[in-house]
């Protein structure tokens, strides 16, 4: 339920995996040189090497380093925007948790309702049955409005009918106690990998 | 009045879907430190004549070491990434439930109802058919359609419906 901008998850993965694979074909076309393609490979080859005896007679002077090449010059700029760029899309990843639940603006001043008081309502209320083993509240802000979900773990062998239907009472409680309507996922998980090396049976 | 099930069918759609943030992350690092290394790499150069030269044969290498790679990332960003769970919009709340809680509920109702053992019976839930598989206590036969039922409404008390298989095995065990 967090923030992230999938599809530019999927577009980074999209851009970088075709620049890789148009590489890959370009080099496997230069080393094998089938022969139905020989003149395009050949084609290919001579503009390249054009292009980069082009680009060397293009230098910049430096004091201390002499003639430089100007394209390395614009290579080393594009590299360095990319890799902001990246660092920038890596820190903008998940987000959109939030600890304001309800929020209510009155003429004269606004309320604020904490995630701890709905984890009170919700999550405590599941958590005193026997057959869920733990439930816990998170608050996201979805379409600029916070919405609750609430992950629920049952125990093995319980009426899933049961723990939902005493998860929408407490949603009903909710928002009857809040006076307006939030949206809740109602999350029923299963024990993960490592709940289930544990021992099933405990000595009282 | 706020668009509850506009919220409602955006969030069931984002978390029964991969999010591919871990890969997107893992490709971003690694092609930032290919960078980082370029960059260095390209100053080096700057100042040193001679390395050019050796240079770009090492691109070469590189592009080819990691090109491996690239079906796996091609297939990451086009395919639809479907999580094993399932959602539906319940009165007021939405309910997710993942696909082993609810074969678990199955496998528990059938259990219970063919009054065999739990270790017995197992059940696989896939996108739209669960298959149980039951194996009968020696000398007592399993009522397929019993089985059916029981699954059936495990399913339905949690709020979904899916095709039921049933697979009895030949041979029973003896407990």
């Amino acid at each position: 339920m967090n923030a992230t901008n999938r599809i530019l998850n999927r577009t980074v993965l999209l851009v970088v995996g075709l620049i890789l694979a148009a590489a890959g074909a370009a080099m496997i076309f230069a080393a094998a040189r089938p022969a139905w393609a020989s003149d395009a490979v050949q084609a290919a080859t001579g503009w390249t090497e054009r292009t980069v005896s082009d680009m060397a007679d293009w230098t910049v002077e430096f004091s201390g380093a002499g003639a430089v090449p100007g394209a390395l010059l614009v290579l080393l700029g594009v590299a360095l925007v990319l890799i902001v760029l990246l660092i920038v899309f890596i820190a903008t990843r998940g987000g959109g948790r939030t600890s304001t639940v309800v929020r209510v603006d009155a003429g004269d001043g606004s309320t604020e309702v904490d995630r701890d008081v709905a984890d009170a309502v919700l999550a405590a209320r599941l958590r005193e049955r026997p057959d869920v083993l733990s439930a816990h509240l998170s608050a996201y802000r979805v379409k600029g409005r916070p919405a609750l979900k609430l992950t629920v773990t049952v125990r093995q062998g319980t009426l899933l009918s049961r723990v939902l239907g005493a998860a929408e009472d407490a949603v009903a409680e909710w928002n009857a106690l809040a006076g307006t309507e939030t949206p809740v996922l109602v999350h029923l998980v299963g024990r993960g990998w490592w709940d289930r090396w544990r021992s099933a049976t405990r000595v009282q | 009045m706020r668009d509850v099930q506009g919220v409602y069918r955006r969030v069931l759609r984002r978390e029964t879907h991969a999010a591919r943030t871990a890969p997107a992350v893992v490709v971003a690092s690694i092609l930032g430190l290919l960078l980082i290394a370029a960059l260095v790499l390209g100053v080096w150069a700057m100042f040193d004549v001679g390395f050019r030269k050796t240079l770009g044969g090492a691109a070469d290498d590189a592009i080819g070491a990691i090109d491996a790679e690239t079906a796996t990332i091609v297939a990451g960003a086009v395919l639809p990434g479907r999580r094993n769970r399932r959602g539906r919009v319940a009165g007021n709340a939405a309910v997710l439930v993942d696909d082993g809680v609810l074969a678990d509920a199955a496998a528990d109702r059938v259990a219970s109802r063919c009054g065999i053992d739990r270790s017995q019976v197992s059940a696989v839930v896939g996108r739209r058919t669960v298959l149980a598989r039951v194996t009968p206590t020696s000398g007592l036969p399993v009522d397929r359609r019993m089985v059916q039922e029981a699954v059936s409404e495990a399913m339905s008390g949690a709020g979904f419906d899916a095709d039921v298989k049933v697979s009895v095995s030949e041979r029973g065990v003896v407990q």
